[in-house]
């Protein structure tokens, strides 16, 4: 049922938060953070969900690893933990798992946070933090345990002895660090990293960038990407995914994406980021206002109010993704007419 | 004094439990009127206490353990590092002739005034105009920062706008006294990126109106390129490099600043597959370190290095560095000069 290149296939993934008002907590309207998004995963790939704060990215992330409960929708997972005894892998539906069969899950899903200050228990050693997943899920001794420490300390780069420490003695790179072994302890096959280089210095984010690259490559993992600095995103994907209130409104290849920009929005988010050159001439595209309300969003396309190119169809007419070039979805009623600009084609002008 | 704010040799400490911490030790900087001099740095470089000694803002358990901050003031040219904290004189400075913007509009504005009341504030404080009038400067200024329906906006409160807003308010009361000196100290970074890009359009328009200097400090290279005229590169307490901003990115000097620089990825092309890294982490603010602070660091290390403090000296006309591979003036032989 899955193409045997597919690890993860999110089918209309649904997540409404309930708005509650009043004494007695009447809901009186829904917060559509994740409104129908369709994703497919590749093994061994790295696919980026970028979008602006509350564009529901990080509650994708999260429902996918089921980490919280989706209102509606299917994660299928290719997973060998609740596959048969033979070694074969077993096609599960995530969002309707048991409690018992998502933590088996726990040792093939794993996520790292964006900031290794609240994310680490402060009372634990760092052996203790990288050994808990270990001690949680595994049937194995406290010196085979210890011995499996000490190999995730040096893969990550910090040394036997850091594991009697605690996470405040280390800085905020090597605490990612830390993040990243416990992530890794299980030996999972897929990594939801939810803005892990956000809060790190300039300096500090490069080496913890390419660690996740240098992982990769090794274990074979599969990452989702959720991150908004999308330099970063540029160079570490594979594959990017633009969200816009609840919905992906562009997918495709990263190069294709930053180059040749389909969605009106996509077009304005790359135009916005600063380049780091003072001689760039900038033919920035001016997004006015904010992000709409998700409790109340606007009618037609979401983006219209917001959008340069909108025309009186967007404004009654949601627009569906749709395929314009072989691996290259956007949803815009305007594609086919419009000639958006990427980074590339702003940077030749300049 | 033809420069607006002049600082020469600051140092500022902290007291911690282990030790004291040189957050800024020694660093000497010229603004002029009108220009924008960005600040940029990682975290603990000492950025936002340079800022905090030009305010009189450094707390216990922080002090001004010496050198001069001169600010050509209405009343003349003061020196803001010896005004008792709290006294009237730097009140009277504060919030008038020197304002800032803080990262977080949330938290640096109060949540039980009204925007209206919070921008009148410095005005009533430091001018002696009416109620009335200064109403009608705050509502001047909500509409210069491009903020709708001002009037009625200057009745509502920091939670009824958004994140873009109420930076956007913040700029409006910063400016509303019309400061020679603005500070902002990372101004745009807790916003997203597409409003951080009106709000940097804003600041760049608002600078051409208004006359007055900016300090921008911030750790990201692609706003420092598209707002600032001059900039400095601060490490552990020290300015590593000082530049016009042009020269400082076509033709970086100091290691650095150029590992900085390389260990951005590059939104415009995919580049290599790995970035260039600084290695190592920036050692405690409370170590003592013999030499260069950036030696342990540094590609390009050499023995001096570990032994003597390089001083910041012109490598070419006004570009400035503190680095051995491009002179060999240490501090202490500038201090013996």
């Amino acid at each position: 049922m899955l193409p045997d290149d597919v690890l993860i296939q999110v089918k209309g993934l649904r997540k409404y938060f309930p708005v509650r008002k009043g004494m007695f907590g009447s809901v009186t309207a829904h917060i559509k953070a994740v409104d129908g998004v369709d994703l497919t995963i590749k093994k061994g790939e790295t696919i980026s969900l970028v979008g602006e704060s509350g564009c529901g990215k990080s509650t994708t992330g999260r429902s996918i690893m089921r980490l919280i409960e989706p209102t509606g929708g299917e994660v299928l997972f290719r997973s060998q933990v609740l596959g048969g005894a033979d070694g074969q892998e077993a096609v599960v539906d995530v969002a309707t798992l048991s409690a018992g069969s998502v933590k088996a899950l726990r040792r093939e899903m794993q996520i790292i946070f964006q900031d290794p200050y609240s994310s680490l228990d402060p009372r634990m050693t760092v052996g203790e933090l990288i050994g808990e997943p270990l001690r949680v899920q595994l049937a194995i001794s406290r010196k085979e345990r210890d011995e499996r420490v000490v190999r995730l300390l040096e893969a990550v780069g910090l040394g036997a002895d850091h594991r009697r420490r605690f996470p405040h003695e280390f800085s905020g790179g090597q605490r990612q660090r830390i993040g990243i072994a416990r992530a890794l302890a299980l030996n999972p096959r897929f990594i939801v990293a939810d803005e892990p280089v956000s809060a790190l210095d300039v300096s500090i984010q490069a080496q913890v960038v390419n660690l996740l690259q240098d992982l990769q490559a090794e274990l074979g993992l599969t990452y989702l990407f959720i991150a908004h600095d999308l330099s970063v995103v540029r160079h570490i994907s594979d594959r990017v995914a633009v969200m816009y209130l609840g919905k992906i409104v562009e997918i495709a290849d990263a190069d294709e994406l930053f180059s040749h920009p389909r969605h009106p929005y996509t077009e304005a988010l790359l135009s916005a980021v600063p380049v780091a050159d003072p001689d760039f001439v900038r033919n920035r595209i001016r997004l006015q206002g904010d992000v709409p309300n998700p409790s109340a969003p606007p009618s037609g396309c979401p983006f219209h109010p917001r959008c340069a190119y909108a025309v009186d169809r967007c404004k009654a007419e949601i627009p569906s993704l749709r395929e314009t070039s072989p691996g290259h979805q956007a949803s815009c009623h305007r594609v086919e007419e419009l000639d958006l600009s990427g980074v590339d084609t702003r940077y030749a002008a300049a | 004094m033809n420069n607006l704010l002049e600082i020469n040799d600051l140092r500022v400490n902290f007291m911690t439990e282990s030790g004291v911490a040189r957050a800024v030790d020694g660093i000497n900087i010229t603004i002029a009127p009108g220009r924008t001099l960005g600040v940029v740095g990682e975290s603990g470089c000492g950025k936002s206490v340079t800022s905090r000694a030009i305010l009189g803002l450094v707390d216990s358990p922080g002090w001004i353990e010496s050198g001069e901050i001169m600010f050509n003031s209405r009343k003349g040219v003061v020196d803001l590092a010896q005004l008792p904290r709290n006294g009237r004189q730097i009140n009277a400075i504060r919030g008038s002739e020197i304002t800032m913007i803080f990262q977080e509009p949330m938290t640096a504005l109060n949540p039980v005034l009204t925007i209206g009341d919070q921008i009148t504030e410095p005005l009533l404080l430091h001018e002696k105009i009416s109620r009335k009038e200064a109403k009608e400067r705050a509502i001047a200024s909500l509409a210069a920062v491009g903020i709708s329906a001002p009037r009625q906006r200057f009745d509502e409160y920091a939670h009824n706008l958004s994140g873009g807003m109420r930076q956007r308010a913040m700029i409006a009361m910063a400016l509303v006294c019309n400061p020679s000196l603005l500070i902002a100290d990372e101004p745009t970074t807790a916003l997203d990126v597409t409003i951080q890009a009106q709000v940097l359009d804003l600041m760049n328009e608002l600078r051409q109106q208004f006359a007055g200097a900016i300090m921008f400090i911030t750790h990201d290279l692609g706003v420092v390129a598209t707002m600032a005229d001059d900039v400095i590169v601060m490490y552990r307490g020290k300015i590593v490099e000082s530049a016009s901003v042009r020269d400082l990115y076509r033709n970086p000097l100091h290691p650095y600043t150029q590992g900085l620089m390389r260990s951005v990825p590059s939104i415009v092309n995919r580049g290599e597959t790995r970035l260039q890294t600084i290695e190592g982490s920036v050692p405690r603010p409370t170590e003592f370190i013999r030499g260069c602070a950036f030696a342990s660091r540094c590609a390009n290390v050499m023995p001096v290095c570990r032994e003597s403090v390089p001083a910041l000296a012109p490598v070419s006309g006004p570009h400035k560095a503190a680095c051995f591979l491009h002179h060999s003036i240490s501090e202490e032989r500038a201090d013996a000069a």
